[in-house]
């Protein structure tokens, strides 16, 4: 009984009015920073990042109905092709089994791509909503 | 809180909003440094070319520098496996299946890495009936040729003939690969064997370096060699199991997953016949080859295990190929904890060990 009015007289003394205002306002201010990161992070593209023995050589911004072609001078064969619907994909290469180009398209970030025998790689990056919700790590 | 403490409080009226001030930020402190300092960083690199695919690595780490250092591991190891592994290629001072398929006939010496991935293909052709068989070469290296050739020149494409395939077939008993490990050698009793290990020598490379940054201390990563993935721990970042999409095989799939998996210390390998192949006539001929009737495997599309050893999953998902799905199920009785599913078409089947670590998707 002792103890309880003890506990009481404590929490009276130690939490008035006023110290409500600054919790309020920090909590605020968390909510604020919180939903500012969320929201940018959310509205960021996909870029597919091409690479060719380690080196970068082109960042590809995946825009809705935007269509290019890449070629390159180093490797004359290979052809990749970014489509409209913000994937990208080898379209040709010189290589003996053409895993890269029978890969298909890739949009996820995560996702890559790659013509070994010429060391080309493809990668995407980003947190696009492209993912549909399938944000996965790896592919199998 | 002791009575000793409210009445301090008490007394220093002002400092009072400083106190709760000062607990707010250490509570906001605490919860900061568990979401970014106690959680290492996350940290991806591709090496492109071991094994003939691209592998990923995501590693948890304190500081680039300390990635690096694993990142340079992962490499040099992956590409020592390589060579070690490799059928095709000589590289100088280097004793490798191509080595011991050049000398069939005689005694090679060779690394006990390369005597424990014979062996454990032995044991692969023992444990699938034969159907995955590291003696297969002969038979193999014809397809491989006719693969690379007809890709190459699709208007002069052509099928290895079954009469030269039956031929080859002649010189693939297991029972002609004898290993010494006392001498430490490897002998092809028939000199027309030829090894091929590309059934389960990525998968076991894998799960080596895996086990190999385990003991270097990594707690949570993963690797990914061309779909055949191995994670250690948890993704730390995101706090939750590795999740890994199954490819949907099909041509027309444009990348969809026909399952999603959660896994923790796992190795998810998929084996298919959407990458490695080609065509004649119309027809479209895969690079998994069956033993017994010397002809591409067309059972299924795809098969994808899970299970706890990357070399134990590349092999079953190679057998699983071979095989159909109720000889395959029936298999997998001998394997507890390993996990299969099959793609056909638009038909997918797995055990119910798979439904498990796909729930919730």
């Amino acid at each position: 009984m002792k103890d309880n009015v003890d506990v009481t007289r404590d929490r009276r003394v130690f939490i008035r009015p006023r110290d409500f205002f600054v919790l309020a306002v920090l909590i605020g201010l968390a909510l604020i920073l919180y939903i500012v990161t969320w929201t940018t992070r959310t509205s960021s593209e996909c870029v597919a990042k091409i690479y060719h023995n380690g080196q970068l050589l082109e960042v590809v911004k995946l825009e809705l109905g935007e269509e290019r072609e890449f070629r390159f001078d180093l490797e004359p064969s290979i052809a990749i092709r970014q489509f409209a619907d913000q994937s990208i994909a080898f379209m040709s290469s010189d290589c003996p089994d053409r895993v890269c180009v029978k890969s298909g398209r890739i949009k996820r970030p995560g996702e890559f791509a790659a013509c070994v025998p010429n060391r080309f790689l493809i990668v995407i990056e980003g947190t696009a909503e492209s993912s549909k919700g399938e944000d996965v790590d790896l592919v199998a | 809180m002791s009575p000793k403490k409210s009445h301090t409080s008490e007394r220093c009226g002002s400092p009072r909003v400083f106190t709760v001030l000062l607990v707010v930020l250490f509570v906001c402190g605490t919860v900061m440094l568990c979401v970014s300092g106690c959680q290492r960083e996350s940290f991806e690199a591709f090496v492109t070319g071991p094994f003939d695919t691209v592998t990923k690595m995501i590693l948890f780490s304190d500081d680039q520098s300390e990635f690096d250092e694993h990142r340079r591991f992962v490499e040099q190891e992956l590409w020592r496996y390589h060579q070690l592994f490799d059928v095709y290629n000589d590289y100088p001072g280097v004793t490798n299946i191509k080595t011991i398929n050049d000398r069939a006939g005689s005694a090679v010496a060779c690394s006990e890495d390369l005597l424990d991935l014979i062996e454990f293909g032995i044991e692969c052709e023992d444990k699938s009936d034969g159907r995955v068989n590291v003696a297969l070469g002969s038979v193999l290296i014809l397809w491989h040729e006719a693969r690379t050739n007809s890709t190459a020149e699709p208007s002069q494409a052509y099928v290895p003939d079954q009469q030269v395939l039956e031929d080859a077939a002649r010189h693939t008993s297991i029972e002609d690969v004898r290993i010494d490990r006392e001498k430490g050698t490897v002998t092809l009793m028939d000199p027309l064997m030829r090894l091929d290990v590309g059934a389960i020598a990525k998968g076991y490379a894998v799960e080596k370096i895996a086990c190999a940054l385990v003991r270097r201390g990594i707690r949570a990563g993963a690797l990914d060699a061309g779909g055949n993935i191995r994670v250690i721990g948890q993704n730390v970042v995101k706090n939750s199991p590795w999740r890994i999409g199954i490819r949907n095989p099909l041509e027309d799939s444009d990348g969809s997953f026909v399952e999603i998996v959660d896994v923790v210390n796992r190795s998810v390998v998929t084996s298919g016949n959407d990458q490695r192949y080609f065509v004649f006539e119309g027809r479209r001929y895969s690079h998994i080859i069956d033993p017994a009737t010397n002809q591409p495997a067309e059972y299924h599309d795809a098969v994808s295990v899970i299970a706890e050893d990357s070399g134990v999953a590349d092999f079953l998902s190679t057998t699983l190929m071979l095989m159909t799905e109720a000889d395959g199920r029936k298999l997998l009785v001998n394997y507890p904890g390993c996990e299969a599913l099959w793609v056909r078409g638009s038909t997918v089947t797995m055990t119910d060990g798979f439904k498990e670590y796909a729930a919730g998707h």
